[in-house]
């Protein structure tokens, strides 16, 4: 066989395949809801809402959800931004009540999942915060929470008793604990990093104890400097931890590398949600042995917050395109709100948003968290959601220079009014 | 001017061959881009209406550090990728010709970084350059002696921009290797045998004959490689996401979160247009330049 | 001199071993580590060469995740239609511009030059838009169209630096003996540049193998997502990465294109020594 003949062969083979191929799209059926997630398939809130997909589905046979999941956070924010820019958003898709949520809210593209809620009647079938969180500042309500977290400190208990130290309960005390763990060879804290969020956690702790959300929402609007004492002394703080209490590496670390060094026992402190608790827990789904854990420490007896209060939330919320709001989905969220919360619980473990019966088999580390939750007077605001994206921006990259001690807090400080200034005067 | 094009062909044949390839460029490449100078003169979240500000876009670029810091970044990048991808690539051809046997076998490792997906690749290394727990690139150092030089590299804001400079040439350097491979292995063999009787050594050889010979695909490479590397973003964006704070942010990255993460479609778009008139600025420049070499030489 | 001979002749040999080496390197570490347990994964990156562990479950696990051999299989048909697509428009039009020397064919020649320069993010939105109106978004042409724009510029860039180094002798021959526009197009230059289109196919292969923005951008149904895109499986939803599952998919995404390649190369070596691309 000669080039020749390849190469007219190839070329011909490629123009009649272009043109064998035919392209069909699917039309749409009227009820089937097109679901674009940043949930991994197998996490439990998708595998419990498809379970009640399923369930629903034998008394309305034509209802269906079809799931697409896009991981990767900055893949799934680049995915949606396109289909709502180009007025393609799905019918269902994951958002924060973030300010560009914010936007699509007010371009009337989503369905008042609040309103609905109340008439359907299953509003008090959430826990309040988890609701709340999905809030927008107005009190309105836009978004369908899946989940209810608190976030905890967890420890190594025998690394803590090398090197002879209790679990802090302020926040003085936190950074004490940390530099003794650091004397005896461990790292303190692993810290993602990369990721952002879990910086901001730290960063905020000690502006939250001293003045409670007041800070951060006068912080949004430029009615308090990062540059004022609470402000100052989350940077202070911050700065601390990553001289002193972070692994090496911090800022470059993702959510697994520092998930796995404490898993692994080579750091003594990691904080994360309850919706990381399944890696905690050993056979019989309570926490393992050799692992303990803290709320968010206190300042003084002074503070705005009481230690009972911490940061709480429902994570990533879910929308309704405002059109798909029919009176067969409300049917469908009537029985969710029945359905989804004891499978989600009793089949995969998860701490649902809905309201779950205490039982007395239940594990001992889920009672004590259910307590927590039940025990919340105000829970902490989320930076990274309540700052416009700029900002937010501004702050996880002034955050890893502050925790590498590149520079100061008032620097950070100074750059972080700049960013709020900048989006205030743009609006 | 030109002395190569056929006789007696009707100039409507021109535009038949040309066509197809022109309408799938246009519409694919060029309308995007006319679009994209449109949106850069305004402001727009992608929801709501476009709003003209007149080049207000243009004129915040002058004052934004992160796009300052992202610019001097994106040109170490292209000119550092660059140099090593064109030299590097060089120096397999070369060496790669110079050995008799085995040079097929060799060909097929050569390639391999460069068949991995970037964000393999990236995530690779990432694992080898980690200090704690200790990846294999430390953990190499501490045992030949070298313990005092191990760090965490990727949180080093002096060192970020180097690494993902590095990481993404040697992901690419085999493809130049591939392209002067094949123009050094097409040159006429009788004129190196001519050169040998005149008793020039290997790198006389080299330097005085084999290289000024494929001068062309030289210059065709550097404009492909250095148009590749001032649009790099795949490597950069997951090694570090641009960090720690402005330390390896490139245009490109920077350009991408303006877009996708702070929905700015109007900055964003400006940035893009400033992207392709540097790229333009600096490929004219450099043609320019072998154009004038050309010609001396 | 003897000596100095001598360091000459093995010069080149120590040097090929040195990049064989280096080359090889990160897929020899990700071999090796995709056959460590998860929990020695979990302990900190890998710091083997050799596996210390003969462990297949990250294999296992990555299959079962992940339908790899579908995403591969759609790797492949969209590779394929690409570079056939792009070869395909491009040849023709590199060979006018170079030989049917027609009014402004230079200015087309930069025209098209223009690409190299144009980051693909900015057209993720409107070619977005186009799909959906011409209804091919969610196949594989929603991939490929936009991939044959955007490799084009390189294509005929590459392919006009070779159809200038053809001479016009040989092209006119053929029109003397009364072969017209398209015979000779089709029967003298299409075969003489194998070489150049071989050299083409590897050049944009690379690109096209490891594209991911628009394949994560236009696909919406996981039927066809292609293997860059399938990376992401392993993910959770907080960002927790299955390491293992990864470097085993990484394997298997690598090892096809390196059978690829083995299978290809002696038709490629022969070509190329014929020549590809020339100034």
């Amino acid at each position: 066989m000669n080039y020749r003949r390849i190469s007219h062969a190839a070329m011909s083979g490629v123009a009649l395949a272009s043109l064998a191929l035919v392209m069909s799209s699917v039309a749409a059926n009227a009820e089937t809801y097109h679901y674009v997630t940043a949930r991994n398939p197998d996490s439990p809130v998708i595998k419990a809402l498809m379970d009640v997909v399923a369930e629903f589905k034998e008394t309305h046979p034509d209802f269906d959800i079809t799931l697409e999941n896009i991981a990767g956070r900055p893949a799934y924010l680049q995915k949606i931004k396109i289909l709502a820019t180009s007025g393609e958003l799905p019918e269902i898709f994951d958002a924060d009540a973030e300010p560009y949520y914010e936007d699509i809210v007010e371009a009337g593209l989503t369905a008042n999942i609040g309103e609905i809620f109340d008439e359907i009647g299953i509003t008090d079938k959430f826990i309040p915060f988890a609701l709340d969180y999905e809030r927008f500042d107005d009190g309105s309500l836009w978004l369908i929470p899946w989940e209810a977290n608190v976030e905890y400190f967890y420890y190594h208990k025998d690394m803590f008793e090398k090197a002879g130290v209790q679990p802090p309960a302020t926040l003085d005390e936190f950074l004490e604990v940390c530099t003794t763990l650091g004397e005896t060879g461990v790292t303190p804290i692993s810290v993602a990093g990369k990721e952002g969020w879990p910086m901001y956690r730290y960063l905020s702790m000690p502006s939250w104890r001293m003045m409670g959300n007041e800070f951060l929402d006068k912080l949004k609007v430029g009615e308090i400097s990062m540059n004022s004492e609470a402000g100052l002394a989350d940077a202070r703080f911050f700065q601390d931890l990553g001289a002193n209490c972070f692994q090496e590496g911090f800022a470059s670390a993702d959510y697994t590398t520092a998930l796995n060094m404490f898993l692994s026992s080579q750091s003594a402190i990691y904080y994360v949600g309850t919706w990381e608790l399944h890696s905690l827990l050993d056979e019989n789904k309570e926490l393992k042995d050799d692992i303990g854990y803290f709320k968010m420490p206190i300042i003084d007896e002074n503070d705005a917050t009481s230690p009972d209060d911490f940061y709480a939330h429902s994570g990533l919320g879910t929308a309704i395109r405002a059109d798909a709001a029919t009176d067969e989905m409300k049917e469908f969220l009537a029985f969710l709100a029945d359905r989804f919360g004891t499978i989600s619980h009793h089949e995969y473990g998860g701490l649902p948003s809905l309201k779950i019966e205490v039982t007395d088999e239940m594990p001992q580390i889920y009672k004590d968290v259910l307590a927590d939750m039940e025990a919340i007077g105000e829970y902490a605001r989320v930076w990274d959601v309540k700052l416009d994206a700029a900002t937010v921006d501004t702050l996880f990259r002034q955050s890893q220079l502050l925790g590498l001690g590149e520079i100061t807090p008032e620097q950070f400080a100074e750059e972080i009014d700049r960013s709020v200034q900048q989006y205030l005067s743009s609006r | 001017m030109r002395k190569n094009q056929l006789l007696g062909t009707p100039s409507w044949a021109g535009w038949l061959f040309v066509a197809p390839a022109l309408l799938m460029f246009t519409a694919v490449v060029m309308v995007p881009i006319v679009w994209s100078s449109y949106l850069s003169l305004g402001v727009w979240n992608g929801l709501g209406k476009w709003r003209f500000n007149a080049g207000a876009n243009y004129l915040s670029m002058l004052s934004d550090t992160v796009f300052r810091h992202a610019l001097l970044n994106s040109l170490f990048f292209s000119l550092v990728g660059s140099l090593i991808q064109l030299i590097v690539g060089m120096a397999m051809a070369v060496s790669l010709i110079s050995i008799a046997r085995f040079r097929n076998i060799v060909r097929v490792p050569y390639f391999l970084p460069a068949v991995i997906s970037s964000v393999a690749i990236s995530q690779i290394f990432v694992q080898l350059l980690s200090a704690d727990p200790e990846g294999f690139i430390n953990g190499s150092l501490r045992s030949i002696g070298l313990g005092e030089h191990t760090q965490p590299f990727l949180s080093n804001t002096s060192l970020t921009l180097t690494i993902v400079t590095l990481v993404d040439a040697y992901k690419f350097c085999a493809i130049y290797m591939a392209i002067f491979y094949s123009a050094l292995v097409s040159l006429d063999q009788d004129v190196l045998a001519a050169a040998e009787i005149d008793g020039a050594n290997r790198l006389q050889q080299l330097f005085l004959i084999r290289l000024p010979l494929i001068w062309a695909t030289i210059a065709a490479s550097v404009v492909l490689v250095v148009s590749g590397t001032l649009r790099g973003f795949d490597i950069p964006f997951v090694m570090t996401g641009g960090g720690p704070g402005t330390s390896s942010e490139l245009v490109s990255t920077y350009m991408y979160k303006t877009l996708f993460s702070q929905s700015n479609f109007g900055y964003g778009s400006a940035i893009a247009i400033f992207l392709v008139v540097e790229c333009l600025l600096i490929v004219a420049i450099i043609r320019k330049a072998f154009s004038a070499t050309e010609k001396t030489g | 001199m003897l000596s100095r001979h001598k360091l000459t002749a093995w010069l080149p040999t120590v040097l090929v071993a040195i990049f064989l080496v280096i080359q090889i390197f990160p897929i020899v570490w990700v071999i090796s580590a995709s056959l460590q347990t998860p929990e020695a994964l979990a302990r900190g990156p890998s710091n083997r060469l050799i596996p210390d562990t003969l462990y297949f479950g990250n294999y296992v696990r990555a299959f079962e995740t992940s339908p790899l051999l579908q995403y591969l299989l759609n790797s492949t048909i969209i590779a394929v239609l690409t570079i056939g697509l792009t070869i395909l428009l491009a040849a023709p039009a590199a060979y006018a511009i170079e030989k049917l020397r027609f009014n402004g064919s230079q200015i087309v020649l930069n025209y098209f030059l223009l690409g190299l320069m144009i980051p693909v993010f900015v057209a993720l939105l409107p070619i977005f838009q186009s799909l959906g109106f011409l209804g091919i978004r969610n196949s594989y042409w929603a991939v490929v169209l936009p991939q044959v724009g955007f490799q084009l510029p390189v294509a005929i860039y590459l392919y006009a630096s070779f159809f200038r180094s053809i001479p016009n002798e040989l092209l006119e021959a053929a029109s003397i003996d009364g072969a017209g526009v398209f015979r000779t197009f089709w029967s003298v230059a299409v075969p003489l540049s194998i070489n150049a289109t071989i050299t083409i196919v590897v050049y944009n292969f690379i690109f096209i193998w490891n594209e991911f923005v628009f394949a994560n951008t236009f696909l919406t149904s996981d039927a066809l997502k292609t293997l860059p895109v399938g990376l992401n499986d392993f993910v959770s939803d907080m960002g927790r990465r299955d390491y293992g599952a990864t470097y085993a998919a990484i394997v298997v995404s690598v090892l096809p294109t390196v059978a690829l390649y083995l299978f290809l190369n002696r038709r490629i070596i022969d070509s190329m020594t014929a020549g590809a691309v020339r100034g």
